[in-house]
C-alpha cells in the first residue's frame, strides 16, 4: 500500500520537473478564465452605460412626458401637478454640457426640485449626499451651486467649495461645488458624469427658462381611464408634448444592449473554446507523458481507483489555482476591455460609457467554475483511461493509436451530422440570434470531430506526394503523422480551430471595412463639411444666418444642410431624426422601398420618411404596413415609409425627412451640419480659412474636408473593431501556446525514438531539422484544414450574425491572401513551437535517451 | 496527511482571495438606506444678522396689513388651531400652521420662475376624539407663487392646496387636504387682534433682538366641514390664530417651550408660554396674555402664573416623555385651571417633533377648551 502522501509527491514531482509545461498549463487555464472575466466586466459596463438615466426620485417613475420640440412648457407641469393632487409628479431638466478638461466624455446637467416629492428631501436621503445646511441653502439660491460625485471631485482635483468651468450653449459658466455624493451606492456610477443642480439653476445654466426637459410621473395607482384623461389633457393643451411609459423606452434600449452583450459573450465563449483545447492539450499531455509512470504504479499495487482520484485531485488543484490567477489577469484585462467597449458604445450606440467598472462576485464565481470545469473535462477521459486500462497496455504506445483509429469513422459521422445540423440552423432557417450562435458552435465542434478522418486523408496524400522529393528521414516524419493520429489530434484540432477563428475574424473585419469604405464614398460626396460636434456637446446648433454668409464666399457651390434631433418614443425607444435640404450633406444609400434615390422623395405624395436599415430590421413586423407614427409639434403624426437606407453610423434608429417637411412638423430653426463643394480653380485651403473666419469663435464645431471625414470614420472603425482585432491576436496567441505545449510534450515523449535515431548515426542538425519538419507538417495540415471551417464561420458571421445582431447588410469579401495568411500563421506557430524541443534534443545524450526505466 | 494540509491551505487561500475581491470591488446589491436629513438642523441655527431685521423695539401694528408676510424677518408663522364639534357633539381638534423661512442669500434678478430664497412648510393635523385618532401631515415647498407663498397686504398663505385666504372683512377661509383627510372652515373674528409681550414685542431672552413680533386673534367663530376618509362632518366651534415673525433663536441655555392657549366659557382667553431652561427651571422671560370678555388684553409676566405638571405621557413612536396634565394658576385673576389633553397621542412627528394637541380645561365653575404646544423634548 502506497500512502497517498507519496502518491501526491510522485505526481507533483512531474510538474516540478517539467516547469515549462506546468507553466504553460497554468497559463492556458488562466488565459481562458481571464477572457471570460474581462468580457463579463465589459458586459456589465455596457449594461450600466446603456442605463444612462438617473434613478428618479424614489425610483418609482412609471411614465414620462417629453416634447417633440426642445423642452416642454413648465406650465404643463404646474397644471398637471394640480390635476394629480400635488403628488407623483416631478420636473426634470437633463441636458448635455461640455467640460474642456475631459473633451471625450459626455457630462450632463441635471436640474431637480428637491421639494417636489412628498417626503422632503427623499431624493437627498435616498442617495448618499454630503450636504449641510449652508450647502442646501446655496444649492437653492446660488446661480451656479451644484452637487457632484466624489469621483468627479477627485478627477477635477477640487474640494467642496471649489469651482470649475463648463460650456453650455457655447457659453462658459462657472460652477461652484456645494455638495458631494459619496460612492459606494449603486447609483454613484450613474452620477459620475452628472452635475446636479436646483431646477432654477438648471433653467438658467442651459437656457431653459420656462421649460423643462421632461416630467417624470408615478402613475402606478392610476386606472387606465385616469391615465387616458391625462393623455387627453396633454394632447389638447400641449400637443407638442406626449406621455409615454418609461419601461417602454427602457425596453427598446434593452434590445440594443442585449444584441451587443450577446456578441461579446459569444466572442468570449469562442475564446473559451480555444482555451479549452489549450487546457485539454496541456493537461492531457502531462498525463500522457506520465503513462509509463502510472503503469509502474499500477504494477506495484496502486489501485486504479486511487490513480483516478489522484488525477482528478490534481485537476481540481490546478484548476483552482489557475482560475484564481485567471481572475486577477481578467480584472486587469477588464480595464482594457472596458475602454475598448466604451469606444464601441459611443461610436455605434451613441452612448457615452462609464470608464469605471465594477465586478460582480457572481461573474467571478462563474469564470472560476468554467475554468475548473474545463480542467475537469480535460482530466476525465485520461483518468478514466488510467482507471480501466491494464498496466501493460499503459506502457504500449501503439495500443492507443489503434484503439483511437477504431473510433475515427464514428467520429466522422457524428461530426458530419453536427455540421449539417449547425449549417441548417444558422444559414437555412430563420431563428433567433441565440439559436444561431448555438448552431455556430455545433459547426465548430462537429468539424473538430471530422478532423481525424481528414487528417488521415491529408496525411496519406502527403505521404504519396512527398516520397519522390524527400530523404528517408523526412519520410519517417510523414509516416509518423499518420501513425500517431491520436497524439496529433488534439494539437491539430486546437491549432485548426484557432486559425479558423483567426481567418473568420479577418474576413469579418475586411468585409466590413470594404463595405464601409464604399458606403462612405457614396454617402458623403461633398468636398467640405461643417458640423456641430454632436458627440459630447453643449451646442444646440448653427444659425441659419451662417448659411448665407458661407454661401457668399467665392468658390462655394452646392451648399446644403441638415438638422439632427433626438426623439424619445415608447414604441421605438430613442430615435435620431435627420432633416435634409437639397444638396444634402448626407446622400442616403437607399437599398429598398418606393424610391431609388433621395431626390425622388419629391415625386411621392404625402408625408414621407426614410428609415435606417438596422431600425427597419429591428421592427420589421410593426413596420410592414408601410407607415409609422412619430411625435411632432402637432401631436403624433403618420408618416409613410418611402424607403430603407444603409446606415453604419449608429445602431440607434434613424429617420430621414426632407427639411421642408421637418419645418412643418417640428419647431426647430437650427442647423446641425452644412456641406458644400469647391468650384474648380479654387484652392481648398483658402476656402476653409474663409469659412473659419465667418463662424464665431464660441461655436464648438468641426470643419473637415471629405478626406478628413473618411479618415476619421476609418479611425472610428478601427476603434470599434479593436475588440475583434484583440480576439484575433488572442486566437493566435492561444494557437501558439496550445501548439507549443502539445508539440513540446509530443516531441519530448519521443525521447527514446530520437535516441535510437541518434545511435544509428543521425546527426544533431538532422534531428533538429526532423523535428522542425514534423511540427511543420502539423502546422501546414492544420492550416489547410482550418480554411473550410474558417470560411464557413466567416460566412455565418458576416451574413447571418451581423444581420441579426445589428441589422446591417455587409458584403462578404474573401481574398486569397487571407487564406494564405491563415496557413502561414499556422505554419509559423507550429515551427516556433518546434524550437524548444529541437534545442532540448540537441543537448541530450544518446545513452540517456535510450535507457529503459 | 501532508497532502491534505496542502489541499486545505490551497482551498483557504482561494477563498480568502475571493473574499478580498468581493469586499474590494463587488457591486453593492443592497438598497441604500433612506436617510432623511434632519431638516431642523438644515434650516435652523444660522441667522444672518446682517441680512435680516431683528425685533428690537416695539412697532405700530396695522391690520389687515400686518396679517401679511414680513420678508425682512427671517422666520414667520401663521398658526391656526381650533376645537370643533359636529351635530352629534363629536369632538374634533385641528391645527394648520404655515411657516416661512428665508434663506438669507441674496438672489439675483434672474428670470427662472423657480428661483427663490425662501422656503415654506406647513403642518396640518386633525384630532378625532371619538375615534381616538390623530392625523398629521407636512408639506414643503420653495417660495414661488405657483407652488407656495403669502400675501403681503392681508392674510393669505398657501402651499399647493393648503391655504388660508382672507374672506370678507375679518373672515378667513381655511382649506387643507391630504390623504383623504381635509378641512374647509370659515373663521370669523370674535375679538380684535391682541398684541402679546410688550405691545407686540415678545422678548425671548436677554440678548436684544432675540425677540419676535407676536400678536394673536384669540377667538374666532368657526364653521365648516371636516372630511375623514369620505365621511363628512359638519362642524362648528372656536379657533385661535397666532402670527409671529422674527429673526432670532433660542438662547443657549433654553431647551424649548410649553405654550398654552385657553378659551373659557365666560368669554375670556388666556395665552401662556413657559420657556424651559436646560437646568429644568423656568426662564423669567416666560410670559402670557390675559384677554377679558371685552377683548382687553393684559400682559402676564412669569411671576403672574404658575404651571404645575400633573402627569406625563410617553410616546410609543419616539419614546419621548411629554407632560400631559397641568394645573395652571393665575392668582391675579383667581384662576385655577386643570388642563388635560383630549387625546394623549397628539404628537406631531415629521421633519421635527413636537406635541400639539387639543385640551379640555376646567376649574371650579368654569370650563373651556384650548390647545397646548410642547417643544424641545
Amino acid at each position: 500500500m502506497i500512502p497517498k502522501k507519496s502518491l501526491f509527491k510522485i505526481s507533483f514531482n512531474h510538474y516540478l520537473k517539467h516547469k515549462i509545461q506546468s507553466i504553460l498549463l497554468i497559463l492556458g487555464i488562466s488565459l481562458g478564465v481571464a477572457v471570460i472575466v474581462a468580457i463579463d466586466i465589459a458586459n456589465i459596463n455596457a449594461r450600466k452605460s446603456f442605463d444612462k438615466s438617473l434613478r428618479s426620485i424614489s425610483g418609482k417613475t412609471t411614465h414620462n412626458i417629453y416634447s417633440s420640440t426642445a423642452g416642454l412648457s413648465e406650465d404643463l407641469y404646474f397644471s398637471l401637478r394640480k390635476i394629480l393632487g400635488y403628488k407623483n409628479i416631478i420636473p426634470i431638466i437633463e441636458e448635455p454640457v461640455y467640460l474642456k478638461q475631459f473633451p471625450a466624455q459626455q457630462f450632463k446637467i441635471i436640474g431637480i426640485d428637491p421639494f417636489s416629492e412628498n417626503s422632503l428631501l427623499s431624493f437627498f436621503g435616498s442617495h448618499d449626499i454630503r450636504l449641510d445646511s449652508r450647502s442646501f441653502e446655496l444649492f437653492l439660491t446660488e446661480p451656479n451651486g451644484a452637487i457632484i460625485s466624489d469621483q468627479l471631485l477627485s478627477k477635477l482635483d477640487l474640494q467642496l467649495g471649489g469651482s470649475f468651468f463648463l460650456n453650455s450653449n457655447s457659453t462658459q459658466r462657472e460652477i461652484k461645488i456645494v455638495g458631494v455624493i459619496e460612492s459606494g451606492n449603486q447609483d454613484t456610477l450613474a452620477f459620475s458624469n452628472k452635475i446636479l443642480v436646483d431646477i432654477a439653476t438648471a433653467q438658467e445654466l442651459v437656457d431653459y427658462k420656462g421649460r423643462l426637459s421632461r416630467i417624470d410621473l408615478n402613475l402606478k395607482s392610476y386606472s387606465k381611464d385616469k391615465i387616458d384623461e391625462i393623455k387627453n389633457f396633454i394632447n389638447s393643451k400641449y400637443p407638442e408634448s406626449y406621455l409615454i411609459r418609461s419601461d417602454a423606452v427602457a425596453k427598446q434600449s434593452k434590445k440594443l444592449t442585449k444584441s451587443f452583450e450577446l456578441n461579446l459573450t459569444a466572442l468570449s465563449l469562442m475564446t473559451l473554446l480555444i482555451a479549452f483545447f489549450l487546457i485539454y492539450n496541456s493537461f492531457n499531455y502531462s498525463l500522457v507523458v506520465r503513462r509509463p509512470l502510472f503503469s509502474i504504479l499500477r504494477s506495484i499495487g496502486v489501485t486504479s481507483k486511487e490513480i483516478f482520484y489522484l488525477i482528478l485531485t490534481e485537476a481540481l488543484i490546478i484548476g483552482a489555482v489557475s482560475s484564481v490567477i485567471g481572475l486577477a489577469l481578467g480584472i486587469i484585462l477588464g480595464e482594457f476591455s472596458v475602454r475598448l467597449v466604451s469606444n464601441t458604445l459611443s461610436n455605434i450606440y451613441s452612448v457615452f460609457g462609464q470608464t469605471t467598472f465594477e465586478i460582480s462576485p457572481l461573474s467571478l464565481l462563474k469564470a472560476v467554475a468554467i475554468g475548473i470545469t474545463a480542467v475537469f473535462s480535460a482530466a476525465i477521459i485520461p483518468s478514466l483511461e488510467a482507471r480501466f486500462i491494464g498496466p501493460v497496455s499503459l506502457s504500449s504506445r501503439s495500443y492507443f493509436n489503434l484503439s483511437f483509429m477504431r473510433f475515427v469513422p464514428y467520429l466522422f459521422l457524428t461530426g458530419a451530422f453536427m455540421v449539417s445540423l449547425g449549417l441548417y440552423i444558422t444559414v437555412f432557417s430563420v431563428s433567433s440570434i441565440q439559436i444561431t450562435f448555438i448552431g455556430l458552435f455545433f459547426i465548430i465542434i462537429g468539424y473538430t470531430l471530422l478532423l481525424p478522418a481528414l487528417m488521415v486523408i491529408l496525411g496519406r496524400i502527403l505521404n504519396r506526394f512527398a516520397r519522390p522529393f524527400l530523404g528517408k528521414i523526412y519520410l519517417i516524419a510523414c509516416r509518423n503523422y499518420t501513425g500517431s493520429i491520436d497524439k496529433n489530434y488534439i494539437a491539430t484540432a486546437s491549432l485548426t480551430i484557432a486559425v479558423a477563428v483567426f481567418l473568420s475574424m479577418t474576413v469579418l473585419i475586411e468585409s466590413f471595412r470594404s463595405t464601409l469604405t464604399l458606403w462612405l464614398e457614396n454617402t458623403f460626396a461633398s468636398d467640405v463639411f461643417i458640423s456641430v460636434t454632436d458627440r459630447p456637446s453643449e451646442n444646440k446648433g448653427l444659425d441659419f444666418s451662417l448659411l448665407q454668409k458661407i454661401n457668399s464666399i467665392d468658390g462655394v457651390k452646392n451648399i446644403g444642410y441638415s438638422r439632427k434631433i433626438e426623439l424619445i418614443t415608447d414604441g421605438y425607444g430613442k430615435l435620431n431624426l435627420i432633416a435634409l435640404s437639397e444638396n444634402p450633406p448626407i446622400n442616403p444609400q437607399i437599398i429598398s422601398g418606393l424610391i431609388g434615390d433621395f431626390k425622388d422623395l419629391d415625386r411621392l405624395e404625402g408625408d414621407t420618411v426614410l428609415l435606417s436599415e438596422s431600425f427597419n430590421n429591428r421592427y420589421k413586423e410593426r413596420l410592414k404596413d408601410g407607415y409609422l407614427f412619430i411625435p411632432t409639434k402637432k401631436g403624433k403624426h403618420r408618416f409613410i415609409i418611402a424607403g430603407v437606407f444603409s446606415d453604419f453610423a449608429t445602431q440607434r434608429g434613424t429617420l430621414i425627412v426632407k427639411h421642408d417637411l421637418f419645418q412643418k412638423f417640428w419647431d426647430d430653426n437650427k442647423i446641425t451640419s452644412i456641406s458644400l463643394d469647391v468650384s474648380p480653380g479654387f484652392e481648398i485651403g483658402n476656402i476653409l480659412r474663409n469659412i473659419r473666419s465667418k463662424i464665431p469663435e464660441s461655436y464648438n464645431y468641426r470643419l473637415s474636408t471629405n478626406r478628413d471625414l473618411k479618415e476619421s470614420a476609418h479611425k472610428i472603425f478601427n476603434q470599434t473593431f479593436a475588440i475583434t482585432n484583440a480576439m484575433r491576436i488572442i486566437a493566435f496567441l492561444v494557437a501558439f501556446f496550445g501548439i507549443l505545449g502539445a508539440l513540446v510534450a509530443l516531441e519530448l515523449s519521443r525521447k527514446k525514438e530520437i535516441g535510437v535515431l541518434r545511435s544509428l548515426g543521425v546527426k544533431v542538425s538532422e534531428v533538429k531539422n526532423l523535428i522542425f519538419f514534423e511540427t511543420g507538417i502539423i502546422g501546414l495540415l492544420s492550416g489547410i484544414l482550418s480554411i473550410p471551417l474558417g470560411l464557413i464561420m466567416a460566412y455565418i458571421l458576416v451574413n447571418v450574425i451581423s444581420l441579426k445582431s445589428f441589422g446591417w447588410t455587409i458584403g462578404f469579401l474573401i481574398k486569397p491572401i487571407y487564406l494564405i495568411e491563415a496557413v502561414f500563421i499556422s505554419l509559423l506557430a507550429a515551427m516556433l513551437a518546434g524550437i524548444y524541443p529541437s534545442k532540448v534534443f540537441s543537448k541530450i545524450r544518446i545513452s540517456e535517451a535510450i535507457r529503459e526505466e | 496527511m501532508r497532502s491534505k494540509i496542502i489541499y486545505s491551505i490551497l482551498v483557504i487561500l482561494v477563498l480568502t482571495l475571493f473574499i478580498l475581491i468581493i469586499l474590494n470591488k463587488s457591486e453593492n446589491y443592497l438598497q441604500s438606506d433612506f436617510k432623511t436629513i434632519n431638516i431642523s438642523k438644515v434650516l435652523s441655527n444660522d441667522i444672518d444678522k446682517t441680512v435680516f431685521q431683528r425685533a428690537t423695539k416695539p412697532i405700530k401694528f396695522y391690520f389687515p396689513k400686518d396679517h401679511g408676510s414680513h420678508p425682512e424677518y427671517q422666520t414667520e408663522w401663521w398658526y391656526f388651531t381650533g376645537n370643533l364639534r359636529d351635530t352629534d357633539n363629536n369632538r374634533f381638534g385641528y391645527q394648520l400652521t404655515f411657516f416661512r423661512r428665508a434663506l438669507g442669500s441674496k438672489i439675483s434678478n434672474d428670470n427662472s420662475a423657480w428661483r427663490s430664497n425662501e422656503v415654506y412648510f406647513a403642518h396640518f393635523a386633525i384630532t378625532d376624539v371619538k375615534n381616538e385618532k390623530y392625523y398629521s401631515f407636512e408639506k414643503w415647498s420653495r417660495a414661488v407663487p405657483k407652488l407656495a407663498g403669502s400675501d403681503s397686504g392681508n392674510l393669505g398663505v398657501w402651499i399647493d392646496d393648503w391655504r388660508v385666504t382672507a374672506y370678507l372683512d375679518k373672515g378667513y377661509l381655511l382649506e387643507s387636504n391630504s390623504e383623504n383627510k381635509s378641512i374647509s372652515l370659515i373663521l370669523k373674528q370674535a375679538k380684535k387682534e391682541v398684541l402679546n409681550g410688550n405691545k407686540g414685542l415678545s422678548q425671548k431672552s436677554m440678548e436684544p433682538g432675540n425677540a419676535s413680533y407676536y400678536y394673536s386673534i384669540t377667538r374666532l367663530n368657526t364653521t365648516g366641514k371636516i372630511i375623514i376618509d369620505g365621511r363628512e362632518y359638519v362642524v362648528e366651534g372656536l379657533s385661535w390664530f397666532d402670527h409671529e415673525w422674527s429673526t432670532s433663536v433660542l438662547a443657549p441655555n433654553q431647551t424649548g417651550w410649553d405654550w398654552f392657549s385657553i378659551q373659557l366659557g365666560d368669554n375670556t382667553d388666556i395665552m401662556i408660554y413657559v420657556l424651559r431652561l436646560k437646568d429644568g427651571s423656568v426662564d423669567p422671560f416666560s410670559s402670557g396674555t390675559f384677554v377679558d370678555n371685552l377683548g382687553n388684553a393684559e400682559h402676564l409676566s412669569s411671576s403672574d402664573f404658575y404651571v404645575n405638571i400633573k402627569d406625563y405621557w410617553k410616546s410609543p413612536k419616539t419614546n419621548i416623555k411629554y407632560p400631559s396634565k397641568w394645573n395652571i394658576t393665575i392668582p391675579k385673576h383667581s384662576l385655577t385651571l386643570d388642563v388635560e389633553p383630549v387625546l394623549n397621542n397628539q404628537e406631531f412627528s415629521h421633519s421635527f417633533t413636537y406635541w400639539e394637541g387639543a385640551v379640555r380645561v376646567s376649574g371650579g365653575n368654569i370650563s373651556g377648551e384650548g390647545y397646548v404646544e410642547l417643544t424641545g423634548y
